[in-house]
């Protein structure tokens, strides 16, 4: 069976990020539990971190920044993160585009529903401009 | 003329489902479809009433009850013995009486989670308690019958269960070096869909614009493309617009990088088999107390469950049966029964509908002062809607309790799975 996603908002495929005006991405993912099983990567460094890399794994809510260390940052890297799910049904993922002075906006945010076997991947490339 | 109507239906169809497919959800179409090309391509939780239920549905006891909160109603014989044996009290089928019976079972841990005011499903309290899953409560009422229980008035069922052997929860021990071994799996996997979709976004720019050779992250025509052509909206147009020859490289890599994702789909459903088939083993005592002058059944038991295969599991009870009778001798006696369950469709989701399910289950019961009783059953498990199910059952038994005639009936149940089912309205 596909999974299912529901789209609160739609992934752009593409996000600008002005990096030298202290933009950065913040990224949730929401697990209705019991056990997620993720992995965050990208096409220039691979795998970045897993859910396992989090102290408080298993939780209800992961939650992470890309490119406010400047050694992040990579002109057009596509970002991915692959969801299982064996033990976790439902997730919600949200990205956000955040600067230094506390403005916040939602670029995507999409929920998935998925049987046992199922397996789902959300990419968008970073456009630093 | 007929023919064509359709195809040019279903063509529109697929170009109108084309339109909603953002490049993620095209590019796992296609990952699928390869995969289903190269290969041509939880049971198991007690929902019914238990088995001491002349009632219920399930003729043989599962060794896991529910996670959470499950009710069962045993409607009524549909068919009041279908062999028309009528007893000298006038009660048919091994129940008589014309009412029903209902019961409701919950974990321990479902009870910490309510307490807790927690979801059952938060990762952190799942895996804090996962020793509270074991244990399992059981009320309901029983219908009597005045020739087998020596009342009418219905008798209060109580029910408690322990899972000693736990091989089909995600924190078994078991289970968990199954999942470890899955981790590095899914970061390969990750980082081979990545690459692929990089490589295929790249060669769709090139293909889409043939002054170009290859890609530049410096170029404004390659990022003004990587931001306005993968969404939802856009991407189906670029599809579209794709030659053919292009088309075909991209379905080049994609099959010359199959392997990855057909490897990660083999490994997900063995483990997947693996816990489902994990070796369950529990024990229960069961008490169905009636008035001052009707009789206590008490049944002490233990049960084993042990997947065949996938979609294949094997149950097994053997129990300690006493009938604590108030007007004549009490029965005491044994029983031992088995049950193959089968699963016809697959789960559709995590918290979606459960399988259909066939199931073939016999029970050998022997109780002093009564002769041997030798039961058959057959049943269908239709899943109405995720956290209801419909059973269907065909049961016969060589005689009937006390009445040493044969019987059989067809009866009717609903179960619900109050937590699946919440989950499915949210």
């Amino acid at each position: 069976m596909a999974v299912t996603r529901t789209n609160t908002v739609q992934n752009p495929g593409g996000v600008k990020v002005k990096t030298s005006s202290g933009q950065f991405l913040h990224f949730r993912l929401d697990a209705a539990g019991p056990k997620p099983l993720f992995s965050f990567e990208s096409n220039v460094k691979g795998v970045l971190f897993q859910n396992t890399d989090f102290p408080n794994d298993p939780t209800s809510s992961y939650e992470w920044d890309h490119l406010k260390n400047p050694s992040d940052i990579q002109q057009l890297e596509l970002l991915e993160l692959a969801l299982t799910f064996l033990t976790n049904a439902k997730y919600t993922y949200t990205v956000e585009l955040r600067d230094s002075v506390g403005t916040n906006t939602t670029v995507l945010q999409i929920s998935y529903d998925g049987a046992p076997t199922d397996f789902a991947a959300e990419s968008f490339r970073v456009v630093i401009v | 003329m007929k023919t064509r109507i359709i195809l040019a239906l279903l063509g529109f169809l697929s170009l109108a489902s084309a339109h909603a497919q953002s490049f993620d959800e095209w590019f796992e179409s296609r990952i699928q479809a390869h995969i289903n090309g190269r290969n041509g391509n939880g049971m198991d939780k007690q929902r019914e009433s238990p088995a001491t239920d002349p009632r219920s549905t399930s003729l043989v006891d599962q060794s896991s009850a529910t996670d959470f909160i499950s009710v069962a109603a045993n409607v009524i014989p549909v068919t009041p013995g279908l062999s028309q044996i009528t007893g000298s009290t006038g009660g048919t089928g091994s129940g008589g009486g014309a009412a029903g019976s209902t019961s409701a079972t919950a974990s321990f841990y479902a009870l910490l989670a309510a307490l807790n005011k927690m979801s059952p499903t938060d990762p952190q309290f799942y895996a804090e308690h996962a020793n509270a899953r074991r244990t399992s409560f059981t009320l309901g009422t029983v219908t009597s019958a005045p020739a087998v229980d020596n009342t009418d008035k219905p008798g209060t069922l109580y029910g408690a269960k322990l899972l000693v052997l736990n091989g089909r929860d995600i924190y078994s021990s078991s289970s968990r070096h199954y999942l470890q071994t899955l981790q590095p799996e899914i970061a390969k996997v990750g980082t081979q869909s990545v690459q692929l979709k990089d490589q295929i976004q790249k060669d769709m720019f090139i293909a889409l614009n043939p002054g170009k050779t290859k890609t530049d992250v410096n170029d404004p025509d390659f990022q003004q493309f990587s931001l306005t052509s993968f969404s939802a909206t856009n991407f189906p147009g670029v599809l579209a617009s794709l030659p053919s020859d292009a088309r075909d490289r991209i379905e080049n890599q994609i099959e010359n990088s199959i392997s990855t994702f057909a490897e990660f789909t083999n490994m997900v459903n063995n483990v997947y088999d693996q816990i489902s088939q994990g070796m369950q083993l529990s024990i229960a005592y069961t008490a169905v107390v009636r008035d001052a002058v009707g009789n206590n059944d008490h049944r002490a038991e233990l049960i084993f469950d042990y997947g065949l295969s996938p979609q294949i599991n094997w149950t097994v009870n053997a129990s300690a049966d006493y009938i604590d009778r108030k007007t004549t001798l009490d029965s005491k006696g044994g029983r031992i029964a088995t049950s193959f369950q089968g699963n016809l469709t697959s789960p559709n989701s995590g918290w979606g509908k459960t399988p259909l399910r066939l199931s073939f289950s016999g029970e050998a019961k022997w109780l002093t002062g009564q002769k041997p009783q030798y039961t058959f059953q057959s049943q269908l498990s239709i899943p109405l809607s995720p956290g209801i199910d419909l059973p269907i059952v065909y049961r016969y038994a060589n005689r009937n309790a006390q009445i040493d005639q044969t019987s059989s009936e067809a009866r009717l149940g609903l179960s619900v799975d109050i937590s699946r089912l919440t989950q499915a309205l949210k």
